[in-house]
């Protein structure tokens, strides 16, 4: 009779065997199927960012649509157990991150996919060098806003950047490094609490030539801030840059954006690239094109300098 | 109006307003993330042997109890010792009350303190609500307090917000013979959400080789419900509880003082219980925020031996917690809590307290700074908990902890800690409770033959707590995105560790028919060891839908007497495997079908002169739908049955763990 030892040995050997039948009729298998990609949407009902980026990525996908799932993450009837068990039953080979709820739920229960992100308020937050993906950041790099501030009203020097810590602490440290190269001083507005923009512009306004806001939802937590924003810049004569052109029509001078549906076709392009093996050099990457827009009448009503010489760089303008 | 730029792709924007809106929008939809996150470190930042199990890896073993789901963390020792009692602890001393491990569930200690232990199958919930076990090997007294000597296991349920929707799981097997659970969740206006379930699960009987019934079939009917709140950015509320009622039995050796002392009784076994606990959490900021949590909790077990024996336990908790950044290198987290217990017995032939009833309180404060020696590079954690207990009052427990990131891959981290196991209420007032006999002539040659010795446990009030000083060291390392590496060793050293010491200048005898000698024995501080070991785990997924796992541990306990002891207790040196190795894959095959296969190596063990063994358990998956689950579960599928553990504190006949199979459905909707 075979020994307990001699059983535990063909067992293991049986084992080893089993997983390597198992290891290379799975590659044989894997190899035949057509990548399949699932985009995880934040919000669809956010249509300036989220969708417009998703509607972006669909189009420029070259990929039947069959292999494409998109999940509304805003719809609640959809809680995260039916999208983990959605996910499972797809079984994407990539994973399109559209805002930072998509994100913040593949942290939760991490998918086994390569994953792409965009649309994301701070980033880092969720992806790091440790578990590193790869997206399209959601602003226009502040060096380059920055120059446009310069290039556009050379008669500003200090501006107040509006801001939290809790969203933006390291988008401070890139501005203030970058202003030094265009002599800018920086006067940081932080705003600590939601519902406090108002007191926190007060508090910098003397001291300020222009209000830079940064997309950032504590400090600029509702309408209740946009319009305190432009109350008190307004009585001031401050000019505000924003990031975002809705901002101009509310009385905003400048707003440097990205395209959104450029950063879409982007993330779709990175998307490809990943899933077809090319070697990619900028695993994060900033929006490659970007909008300018300005509001005239209150550049004239501020009795602004203002370089006429680049109005060709604009692409919206408001009377 | 002058239209600048390039002329095909300028615009005006024609409604602002809706544009502000929209970017309001996704300002808001932004910040979510603010609201339901808090501060979690990964795996790979901290400086403990840590290990994750998520909702998806407890899906994929098929455990259908949380003992089961442990069985796949490396380095703890699971061992079933009959069908409803568990023995599992980290690095070493296992026992069914395996006193130093701390276990949470929700942050609720579900450890008692009567015997300091889990009673593992009364601690119980939905495994689909499951969000994560969090085990720690190691210390984790600095933050936890007492009892947290070898290891903390931490139970997370998941938020009412994520269990929106109904879920109906059913299933039927040869050992877990029928389980099913309902839940459903809802929303409660815009900001808050709930949900209540209810489970039931029958099991068989394990098995006796020889024959006899080990009558240890077990039930569970469980119900419960969590809420929660997140009325502003800034609060979340939550308020949970659970109730639970059961039967359960065993076969085991009862000693009374009745000639001839020991005989086997099937033991009957009723136990309720429920529990209550509210958690307040206050973000000021991302890197600060309050927790104030509360509980009740109380269990109340009744044993059917030829008189009944009860114990009913009440617990109330309540903890502060505050973490802060005074610093941009500094987190700090404070913390202060108090626990009251108070209890009954129903004293009994078989096991009587000298206070049938105590009331005891604990105090305690702790505080943690981390800090960013470089940043994002090395980070060094102080910390200390000063706790005061009715048993052995004031008892410190500092530590210090140094994490290296080498690199984006290589992860270096260094520990020293110190730990206390402190006096549960049995080895502190028990009045009487029963050894296995002993032909007194063994003892003393003069006495003659046919007489025995009862060694009779009796508390002891100076009994102090057991000590560790702990010295870990570990490193971590992503090669490629594909695997992990995790490798932790540790030298650890105990003092004042319990033993049983027999009285015999204290022996007396009783007169009785026959007569006998009585030996009081009293726990006593006279043991001091060491353990020293190591865990490798390494992780590999070389495709989306293929992933393998595979850990070795290692363990190597020794312990010593002092001089003059005369310990009548196990040698816990001998009562751990020394080898375990386990090894998990799982595929995504076509048809929507998932497979995984789970192999288990663990050593023999000395003490019992069990043989080392090696087992599997495998789970085929179908999902014909996103919303309904097939599965069929093998477990322990090479040996038709095989011994894991003896329990001797209640004196179990020794049962073996069967083969078993089960099918389950889930449907979600």
């Amino acid at each position: 009779m075979a020994s307990k030892d001699t059983i535990n040995k063909c067992k293991i050997v049986g084992i080893v065997a089993l997983c390597f039948v198992l290891f290379g009729s799975h590659l044989l298998l894997a190899s035949e199927e057509q990548p399949r990609i699932l985009i995880l949407n934040s919000d669809m009902s956010v249509k300036g960012q989220y969708l417009s980026v998703q509607t972006a990525f669909i189009e420029a996908i070259p990929y039947p649509s069959q292999d494409i799932k998109a999940i509304d993450l805003g719809k609640k009837w959809r809680t995260p157990s039916k999208i983990f068990n959605e996910i499972r039953h797809f079984r994407p080979d990539l994973t399109y991150c559209i805002g930072s709820q998509a994100c913040m739920l593949t942290q939760k229960e991490p998918t086994p996919t390569k994953l792409v992100f965009s649309s994301v308020i701070n980033w880092e937050k969720f992806f790091s060098d440790q578990s590193p993906a790869f997206g399209v950041t959601s602003e226009i790099p502040y060096h380059e806003q920055l120059a446009a501030f310069h290039d556009f009203f050379p008669d500003i020097h200090s501006i107040g950047v509006l801001y939290s810590n809790q969203f933006n602490k390291k988008s401070l440290l890139s501005i203030h490094k970058s202003a030094r190269q265009f002599g800018f001083e920086i006067i940081e507005a932080r705003v600590s609490q939601k519902g406090a923009a108002r007191t926190t512009i007060a508090s910098v306004l003397a001291k300020i030539d222009a209000l830079w806001i940064l997309p950032d939802p504590l400090a600029v937590s509702g309408f209740d801030d946009v319009t305190a924003i432009f109350e008190l810049t307004g009585s001031h004569k401050k000019p505000v840059f924003a990031w975002s052109s809705g901002f101009v029509k509310q009385g905003a001078v400048m707003a440097v954006e990205a395209d959104t549906h450029e950063v879409g076709r982007q993330a779709a392009k990175l998307s490809v690239q990943i899933l077809t093996g090319e070697s990619i050099s900028k695993p994060i990457q900033a929006p490659k094109k970007k909008l300018i827009s300005v509001n005239l009448k209150k550049i004239k009503s501020y009795d602004l300098e203002f370089n006429n010489n680049l109005l060709s760089k604009i692409i919206r303008v408001v009377e | 109006m002058p239209l600048i730029g390039n002329d095909a792709q300028a615009k005006k924007v024609d409604d602002p307003q809706l544009a502000v809106s929209e970017d309001l929008e996704w300002l808001e939809a932004e910040s979510y993330v603010v609201t339901v996150s808090r501060k979690k470190q990964k795996v790979s930042e901290s400086a403990a042997a840590a290990f994750v199990i998520s909702n998806e890896d407890l899906r994929r073993s098929g455990a259908s109890s949380i003992p089961e789901a442990l069985r796949m963390v490396p380095g703890i020792e699971v061992a079933k010792t009959n069908s409803n009692t568990w023995a599992i602890t980290a690095r070493g001393f296992n026992d069914r009350f395996s006193e130093k491990l701390l276990v949470l569930m929700d942050g609720r200690a579900i450890y008692t303190p009567i015997f300091s232990g889990v009673v593992w199958h009364e601690k119980d919930t939905l495994l689909e609500d499951v969000e994560r076990i969090e085990v720690i090997r190691g210390p984790g007294a600095s933050l936890w307090g007492g009892n947290a000597v070898n290891g903390v296991i931490n139970i997370i349920t998941k938020s009412s917000h994520d269990t929106q929707g109904g879920l109906v799981t059913l299933g039927v097997g040869s050992e877990e013979k029928q389980f099913g659970g309902v839940r459903y969740g809802g929303e409660l206006g815009e900001y808050w959400s709930y949900r209540s379930y209810l489970k039931y699960s029958n099991h068989d009987k394990s098995i006796i080789p020889r024959g006899e019934d080990p009558n240890d079939q077990w039930d569970i009917q469980q119900g419960g419900f969590r809420i929660d709140g997140n009325p502003n950015i800034q609060d979340a509320f939550t308020l949970q509880g659970d109730l639970y009622a059961g039967e359960g039995g065993s076969y085991q050796t009862v000693i009374t003082t009745n000639f001839p002392y020991t005989s086997r009784q099937q033991v009957g076994y009723d136990y309720s219980g429920g529990n209550i606990l509210g958690r307040w959490v206050r973000s000021w900021s991302q890197a600060s925020e309050t927790i104030l949590q509360a509980y009740f909790d109380e269990a109340y077990d009744q044993f059917n031996y030829a008189s009944e024996f009860n114990i009913r336990v009440r617990t109330f908790d309540i903890d502060l917690q505050h973490r802060f950044s005074p610093h941009d290198r500094h987190e700090l987290t404070w913390g202060t809590g108090m626990r009251y217990v108070t209890d009954e017995f129903t004293n009994s032939d078989v096991f009587s307290m000298q206070n049938p009833s105590r009331d005891t309180s604990t105090y305690s404060g702790f505080l943690q700074d981390e800090i960013a020696l470089i940043k994002e590079k090395l980070r060094l954690i102080v910390g200390v908990k000063v706790e005061h207990n009715d048993y052995t009052n004031w008892k410190m427990q500092p530590n210090g902890r140094i994490i290296l990131e080498i690199d984006n891959t290589n992860t270096i981290w260094a520990a020293v800690s110190r730990a206390v196991k402190v006096p549960n209420r049995v080895q502190d007032d028990v009045k009487a409770v029963y050894f296995e006999p002993t032909p007194a002539n063994a003892l003393d040659p003069t006495i003659p033959a046919g007489l025995y010795a009862l060694f009779q446990g009796v508390g002891n009030t100076n009994f102090d707590s057991e000590e560790l000083t702990a010295y870990e060291l570990g490193y971590r390392t992503n090669p490629s995105r594909k695997i992990t590496i995790d490798l932790t060793a540790f030298y650890f050293e105990y003092d004042n560790l319990r033993s049983v010491e027999p009285k015999l200048t204290d022996t007396s005898m009783v007169v009785a028919a026959p007569p006998y000698f009585l030996i009081p024995t009293l726990s006593e501080n006279q043991k001091y060891g060491d353990s020293h070991g190591f865990e490798l785990f390494a992780e590999w997924q070389p495709l989306p839908s293929m992933k393998f796992s595979a850990s070795y541990s290692y363990i190597k306990i020794t312990l010593h007497s002092n001089p003059g002891s005369l310990d009548i207790r196990e040698d816990f040196a001998q009562k751990s495997p020394q080898n375990q190795v386990k090894v998990q894959s799982s595929f995504d095959l076509p048809m929507n079908t998932e497979l995984d296969l789970m192999f288990r190596y663990v050593d023999h063990i000395e003490i019992f002169d069990y043989p080392s063994y090696l087992e599997m358990d495998c789970r085929l998956a179908w999902q014909p739908n996103e919303n309904l689950e097939i599965s069929l579960v093998g477990k322990n599928l090479f040996n038709a049955s095989h011994p894991e553990f003896q329990e001797n504190t209640f004196n179990l006949v020794p049962t073996e763990v069967e083969r078993s199979v089960y099918g389950k459905a889930t449907w979600s909707f």
